[in-house]
């Protein structure tokens, strides 16, 4: 490389890596740090205690609780919304009338802001004029109306739903890219050596998409795990740590107890976890193409 | 050339079409509708899907609200500044990314991934604590550089695939003719890339928008308040809501993103797939 273009090279990368040092690298450090001390903005305590954090967390029945929620609210609405969207690509790839404007309809669920996903749930879910309970009980299916967000049982189910209306498009979006991408005349190929349907949807579709279903899937976890603005307004985290989820308890230790040194440990766990799934995407990402 | 259906098939495909968008769209009417609605239709007829009296009184009511102005005004400022900074910082690395082999390029791009998947509330802890120390809580800017590292790594993916796909002979026509490398970027190639510019905007915009956690921890003065703390202050743990205002809130602050989303379609389209699919 010639000397004008290194400079130009370093020139144009270096803002971007510089932001990403000073505001991400940098922070995750300082943060992981915490977790070996004692660091308390109320108590103003911050001293070196080495893992006493950690062996408090473990024998922490709320860590365990928060555990237990977070892979439950963090993978079952990926399954949902996975299912949901896939359909939705199926049919949106199909020749119909008007079919990008039901393409921009199928859209909307996803650029409607979360924190009005949140409260628009809230809404719904109200037991003295949310319409969810109004049409079970036209149904028949509950006497009187519940307070769905109320009731440890109920609640999670109801965020989930909440996430998996939100995250729908998305896969729609991803999956509709993927099945566009899959050359007309290998189907073409398929159906003239006499595949039926279905057999054209296991051996060619299912495979040809195999990798954006990888990528679009681990990514939606990972942003669950991050994912605040729905489930606090909804819950803040209740009833009685029902709906308590990673994200949830580091803000309730850092921001609402100030404890800063026990939030970085839970913090500590959450990124060991999330670097384990990061291993299957990376290998997803830069894998090669298993022969069809 | 696809198959033609039987009419069969095509009356069961639009039925499965009107299903799986009335999942989509149910809740959006209701939305609609209840902000249209007066607040005793509201518990007055909670099932109605119509408006028994239709009224703009809770847009009204909202859009005199001087807080919801203020809060949305300040989402617009953050937003609209974090993801022009990321349009500007993705477009530049990623062009470098594209076109050049350096030693570390693929490690530097994959590490740039990587940081995608730190968790964004631990990220926060020692940056509060920073921005605290430096006076900068309550301000624009500890939001907007905050902002930019949402969509930052993600968007320069997206900008090499894009970069990728304009053909490298025009700009070396370019420079030929006397064009400096940052002129033939600027001129040549970034016009070329607008679809790609577009997608890493709208997306880094949405990023923000969807902020709960930073806003509410970051901003937390009534005049520098974001639109989703203003609302979570607002409205939660309130003994009596008023639907139709928080519904007409809603309507309004989803106005730009889904507006704006609606219109260039395409454009977010080939920005996912170019940074996702593409890899």
């Amino acid at each position: 490389m010639i000397k004008r273009d290194r400079i130009f090279v370093i020139a144009t990368i270096l803002p971007a890596l510089a932001v990403i040092g000073f505001i991400i690298l940098y922070p995750l450090a300082r943060s992981l740090s915490y977790s070996l001390t004692n660091y308390n903005l109320i108590h103003r305590t911050n001293s070196f205690v080495g893992l006493q954090n950690f062996t408090l967390l473990f024998t922490d029945p709320t860590f365990y609780r928060a555990l237990e929620n977070t892979l439950l609210i963090c993978i079952a609405p990926v399954v949902g919304a996975f299912l949901i969207g896939f359909a939705q690509a199926l049919v949106l790839d199909q020749a119909i009338v008007a079919r990008n404007f039901f393409r921009g309809l199928a859209l909307v669920p996803w650029v409607i802001p979360q924190i009005v996903v949140a409260f628009l749930f809230n809404f719904m879910y109200n037991p003295s004029v949310g319409v969810v309970n109004v049409i079970l009980k036209d149904l028949g299916l509950i006497h009187r109306y519940v307070p769905w967000l109320a009731h440890p049982g109920s609640a999670p189910v109801a965020v989930i739903l909440a996430y998996i209306w939100n995250e729908t498009p998305f896969f729609m979006l991803m999956l509709l890219a993927g099945l566009q991408s899959i050359p007309g005349d290998i189907v073409e190929a398929a159906v003239v050596d006499g595949a039926s349907g279905l057999g054209v949807f296991r051996y060619i579709t299912v495979p040809g998409l195999r990798r954006i279903i990888a990528i679009s899937t681990i990514l939606m976890v990972i942003w669950n795990f991050n994912n605040f603005t729905i489930i606090w307004p909804m819950t803040q985290g209740g009833p009685i740590n029902a709906t308590l989820t990673f994200v949830v308890y580091v803000y309730r230790n850092a921001f609402q107890n100030f404890n800063i040194g026990y939030a970085a440990t839970v913090g500590v766990v959450w990124l060991v976890l999330l670097l384990i799934l990061t291993f299957f995407y990376m290998r997803a990402v830069s894998g090669d193409e298993e022969p069809a | 050339m696809r198959r033609r259906r039987s009419a069969r098939a095509q009356i069961l495909l639009y039925i499965a079409l009107a299903a799986l968008l009335s999942f989509s769209l149910g809740p959006v009417l209701w939305m609609l509708s209840t902000s249209f609605k007066t607040r005793f239709d509201v518990f007055g007829s909670p099932g109605s899907l119509l408006p028994l009296h239709w009224t703009l009184s809770a847009y009204k009511t909202v859009l005199t609200d001087p807080h919801f102005t203020t809060y949305f005004a300040n989402s617009l400022i953050v937003n609209v500044a974090a993801s022009l900074l990321t349009v500007l910082l993705a477009t530049i690395a990623g062009y470098s990314f594209s076109r050049f082999h350096f030693r570390g390029r693929e490690a530097l791009l994959l590490f740039i991934l990587a940081t995608q998947m730190f968790p964004s509330a631990v990220l926060l802890i020692a940056l509060y604590i920073m921005f605290r120390h430096f006076g900068m809580l309550n301000s624009y800017p500890a939001l907007i550089v905050s902002y930019v590292t949402f969509g930052l790594p993600f968007s320069i993916w997206m900008m090499r695939g894009f970069v990728d796909a304009v053909p490298v002979e025009i700009e070396h026509a370019a420079m030929i003719d006397g064009c400096t490398r940052a002129n033939a970027l600027v001129r040549v190639v970034a016009p070329m890339m607008l679809p790609g510019v577009i997608a890493v905007a709208l997306f880094s915009f949405l990023a923000g928008w969807n902020d709960l956690i930073w806003a509410l921890t970051i901003n937390t003065s009534p005049g520098m308040k974001l639109i989703p703390p203003g609302f979570v202050s607002t409205y939660v743990g309130q003994f009596q809501t008023y639907w139709n205002q928080l519904m007409a809130g809603s309507v309004l602050v989803s106005l730009p993103t889904v507006v704006i989303f609606m219109l260039l379609q395409r454009y977010l389209v080939a920005g996912l797939t170019a940074g996702g699919v593409k890899g």
